[in-house]
């Protein structure tokens, strides 16, 4: 047997880190300790808030049935908005997804233009984007839908992308070899495999547009927020209680069904 | 050939331009003069000075330990990779000099089959088959076995026969044995109708049998098709038996090129020895 020194040194337990790693553990340190600090964190304003609480609570049950037809038709519409707004962006994630792709882009400066382009789409929340299209288009469920599609394709076209770029290069590259186009490339082999990751990518979308939908309504884009606005305006808690409990049962009924369908189809 | 009449007609929906490359003197279909190749960020040559021609109708076996540029070689010679220097010629075209379409069009009258199949795992074999054809034709029809017209489905499962895969038509790809894929990839590259077929170490993924049975009937239908056949492997019995000629690299260079009559296999055996660790 070898004994112990002529086997090559102990490796180290924790990786050694450089001057500059050692300097972005610190800097992540320092932002996340700033940040509380700046936030106004108060455990005392906190507890002195908890009657207002119950107050509100108490307020709010039991829950008015009065305005249940009218509830339920905003409910509809608002679902009617997710579902429309999340299949135009998956429409529309497409076709971005091939062209800022790493593997598909038919040209970097191309690649460079459609990222950007995502990248807005993600970053500018869903109510600057019903905003923008109330007043573009005015109020209601269209310019909510628009919101929706914008805010599913930022969402979409990013993942889809990344599932494309991790694909197994393999299938494309044997297509390639037999002299299929790039478009062919595209459809026939790279799509079915990153299909099962993009009907994933899509019911998460789904249900982020349908938790969204709701608050839309708060600037005039239609579905229930407009009711729930309305209630609120009117101190009318009875019926505010009612809207978050239908909000939720439609939020969880979508989550539930997104959850089987990844299952049944993948 | 059964399938060479059945698809007379649907060659006229080659590729136009397919038709614009210019068509090779009949003798030499690929011809190699001083390839190299340098990976980025590599200190040396994967492949150093490589010259070599192959006839019609040659069958040649291409040796060497891993990492001796043989897959590199293969993939230079189809410009799936850009050579760092010298000139490949595919039926008289140099292929580092060929635009986007006209390198798709002389693609499409080489196949090529690879150590993993790189079959599309989530796509019917039938589907599988009829890709063959993409290079031929650009009808999006092509993509799919459910859009596909008829005599395309018709060639796929006569490809498929030919294999022994036509009772596997509708299953999908990923379900199939290592030996069952490879069949698949072989029908694709028949339903390709290509005049040159280059083989990646085909039977390399496969147990002794299958890789056996995969070789035997590759040869086979490479022979019956008229095609030239140049295949990389690790398997000396292989090159003796379905090769009638044998270029051997080490670390990137051509070692022996001779007929495989005027191999002495016995001494081969040292271009599978590592220098010492």
């Amino acid at each position: 047997m070898k004994d112990r020194a002529s086997y090559p040194a102990d490796p180290p337990r924790l990786p050694h880190k450089s001057v500059f790693g050692f300097a972005g553990y610190l800097a992540a340190a320092a932002l996340i300790i700033w940040s509380l600090t700046n936030s106004e964190l108060s455990l005392t304003k906190l507890l002195q808030g908890l009657p207002e609480i119950g107050r509100l609570l108490s307020e709010m049950f039991p829950p008015a049935l009065e305005r249940m037809p009218s509830i339920g038709t905003t409910l509809l519409e608002t679902f009617q908005m997710a579902v429309a707004g999340t299949f135009l962006g998956v429409v529309l994630s497409l076709p971005l997804a091939v062209l800022s792709a790493r593997n598909t882009a038919p040209h970097w400066t191309i690649k460079a233009v459609t990222r950007a382009i995502v990248t807005a789409c993600r970053t500018v929340p869903e109510l600057i984007w019903a905003i923008i299209f109330v007043i573009a288009v005015g109020l209601g469920p269209f310019a909510g839908v628009l919101a929706l599609m914008v805010d599913t394709t930022g969402f979409c076209a990013r993942f889809f992308a990344e599932a494309m770029e991790e694909a197994d290069d393999g299938p494309p590259e044997a297509l390639r070899s037999l002299g299929a186009g790039p478009t062919a490339t595209v459809a026939t082999a790279i799509l079915p495999a990153t299909l099962p990751s993009m009907i994933a990518t899509s019911l998460f979308a789904f249900e982020k547009a349908t938790r969204a939908s709701v608050v839309l309504g708060l600037v005039g884009a239609g579905g229930i927020g407009v009711e729930l606005m309305a209630a609120i305006d009117m101190y009318d808690y009875r019926n505010v209680s009612t809207i978050i409990l239908c909000v939720f049962v439609m939020v969880l009924a979508v989550e539930n069904l997104s959850s089987l369908l990844r299952r049944k189809i993948l | 050939m059964a399938s060479e009449t059945a698809t007379a007609p649907l060659r006229g929906n080659a590729a136009p331009e397919a038709a614009s490359i210019r068509q090779a003197p009949a003798s030499t279909e690929l011809a190699v003069t001083g390839l190299s190749k340098r990976y980025d960020g590599e200190p040396q040559n994967v492949l150093r000075d490589i010259s070599f021609r192959i006839g019609t109708g040659e069958r040649v076996a291409l040796l060497g330990a891993n990492g001796s540029g043989k897959s590199t070689l293969l993939r230079c010679c189809m410009r799936l990779m850009e050579p760092s220097s010298g000139d490949v010629r595919l039926f008289g075209n140099d292929v580092r000099q060929l635009g986007r379409s006209a390198l798709r069009g002389l693609r499409s009258r080489t196949g090529v089959v690879f150590q993993r199949h790189n079959l599309v795992g989530r796509l019917s074999v039938l589907t599988n088959v009829i890709h063959g054809a993409l290079g031929r034709s650009r009808h999006p029809g092509t993509w799919f076995q459910a859009t596909a017209a008829q005599p395309w489905r018709d060639e796929a499962v006569r490809c498929l026969q030919e294999v022994g895969m036509a009772d596997y038509t509708g299953q999908r790809a990923d379900r199939l044995s290592g030996g069952q894929s490879q069949r698949v990839a072989i029908a694709r590259t028949l339903m390709q109708h290509p005049q040159l077929v280059f083989a990646d170490e085909p039977a390399a993924s496969l147990d002794p049998a299958a890789g056996e049975e995969v070789m035997a009937l590759f040869s086979r239908l490479i022979a019956g098709h008229g095609m030239t056949l140049v295949f990389s492997s690790h398997d000396l019995d292989h090159a003796r038996r379905y090769a009638d000629r044998v270029i051997a690299l080490r670390a990137g260079e051509v070692v022996i090129d001779r007929p495989t009559a005027a191999v002495d296999f016995s001494q081969l055996a040292g271009l599978y020895q590592r220098e010492a660790v």
